[in-house]
């Protein structure tokens, strides 16, 4: 059985909420860009009405309108709940087990690689290549956790 | 019984809080990371060309523990002995393959580029002159981004501009995640646009090969 939408918006605030009080905030801030910028385009074909008088645009973009005067609209698709939650778990799933895979792959290809900043004022950015790498299982409980609440929001 | 969807929010946020602890979901390490990997690609494909690659500080010595930027800068600055590979292919003139340098567009502004190859002798004018490689120099300009959302639209829009400024035909858009209406605007002004590039999926392999074409078509024109 599926979880209600109400419930699901729910989940997904207090997911939010707890992911920024423990430092994810970026990862939270990005989803609501991709959420507020809309799940996908479509386009639909309309017929102008003959009686409809038009604006006289002379920049008007000729390849928009065919020769029976259809026209083409693009119209912006909007990400349901569930859609919602299942964008903030992919974003964790990025945020950590992508990274740590590419942090992995620096580590497996060269024997040191270290990030520091040019001006000595910006130190604390300074950090190599294998710090996300030894926390198998913690990554390894996360993966679980987030198949397990697909798994109950898909029913 | 399974456990309840709060239960395992909570299991997640205190999963993430830990991983947060030791330095994971940095924004800015994790770009920093992605385009080390991206560049780690052009070094595979310069090989994959039969090219002997050796890495360098800037005053060309030899070095094996790798040392990069975590913002763009100057080729030529010696501030720290930043590492750079050096790409040779049998009697063809050499190149090198740098992380975030700036590079001088059509406008005459440096841009900052994330990861670039140009030749060894642009380079070296370069580094004595203290300058910026010009546009016209470059074999390949990539343009990292790493996402933890699909891409923002934005993204396209800068990348359009940054293949205004360099020859569009040099500039690789590479991304760890994807969205159809970023990829179709690339795809209308025929940009190289790869997505999904990560160590397990496709787009590293594609982008593999995209460099492979640089290089050979590099080789045929020099």
């Amino acid at each position: 059985m599926s979880i209600p939408e109400q419930e699901i918006r729910r989940l997904f605030d207090k997911l939010a909420t707890q992911l920024r009080e423990r430092g994810a905030g970026t990862v939270v801030d990005q989803v609501i860009d991709e959420i507020a910028q809309g799940k996908q385009i479509i386009y639909k074909t309309l017929r102008r009405k003959s009686q409809v008088r038009q604006l006289y645009r002379p920049e008007n973009d000729e390849a928009t309108t065919d020769r029976s005067g259809r026209r083409e609209y693009a119209e912006t698709l909007q990400y349901s709940a569930a859609e919602r939650l299942d964008l903030l778990l992919q974003a964790l799933e990025r945020a950590i087990i992508d990274a740590g895979a590419i942090d992995s792959e620096l580590v497996k290809n060269y024997r040191s690689v270290r990030f520091v900043p040019e001006q000595e004022e910006e130190n604390v950015r300074t950090f190599r290549a294998g710090a996300l790498t030894p926390n198998i299982k913690e990554l390894e409980d996360l993966k679980a956790h987030i198949a397990g609440l697909r798994a109950l929001v898909e029913g | 019984m399974p456990p309840a969807a709060d239960e395992l929010i909570n299991a997640i946020s205190d999963a993430v809080g830990s991983l947060v602890s030791v330095g994971a979901i940095t924004a800015s390490a994790d770009n920093d990371r992605f385009e080390a990997y991206v560049w780690s690609i052009v070094i595979r494909a310069a090989i994959a060309e039969n090219a002997v690659v050796t890495y360098r500080d800037p005053d060309k010595n030899e070095v094996y523990d790798l040392l990069f930027r975590t913002s763009p800068g100057s080729i030529s600055s010696k501030v720290q002995p930043f590492t750079h590979a050096l790409i040779q292919f049998p009697v063809k003139p050499d190149l090198e393959a740098h992380i975030g340098i700036k590079i001088q567009g059509k406008s005459r502004v440096p841009h900052e580029c994330d990861v670039v190859v140009l030749p060894s002798a642009e380079a070296d004018t370069c580094r004595v002159t203290n300058t910026h490689p010009r546009h016209s120099s470059i074999v390949i300009a990539a343009e990292c981004k790493y996402y933890y959302s699909n891409l923002p639209f934005r993204l396209s829009r800068e990348f359009l501009g940054l293949c205004k400024e360099m020859r569009a035909v040099d500039c690789y858009f590479a991304v760890n995640t994807s969205k159809e209406s970023v990829e179709k605007v690339l795809a209308y002004y025929r940009c190289h646009c790869e997505t999904l590039v990560l160590p397990s999926a496709s787009g590293s392999e594609t982008l593999l090969h995209a460099f492979r074409k640089a290089f050979r078509d590099f080789k045929r024109l020099n």
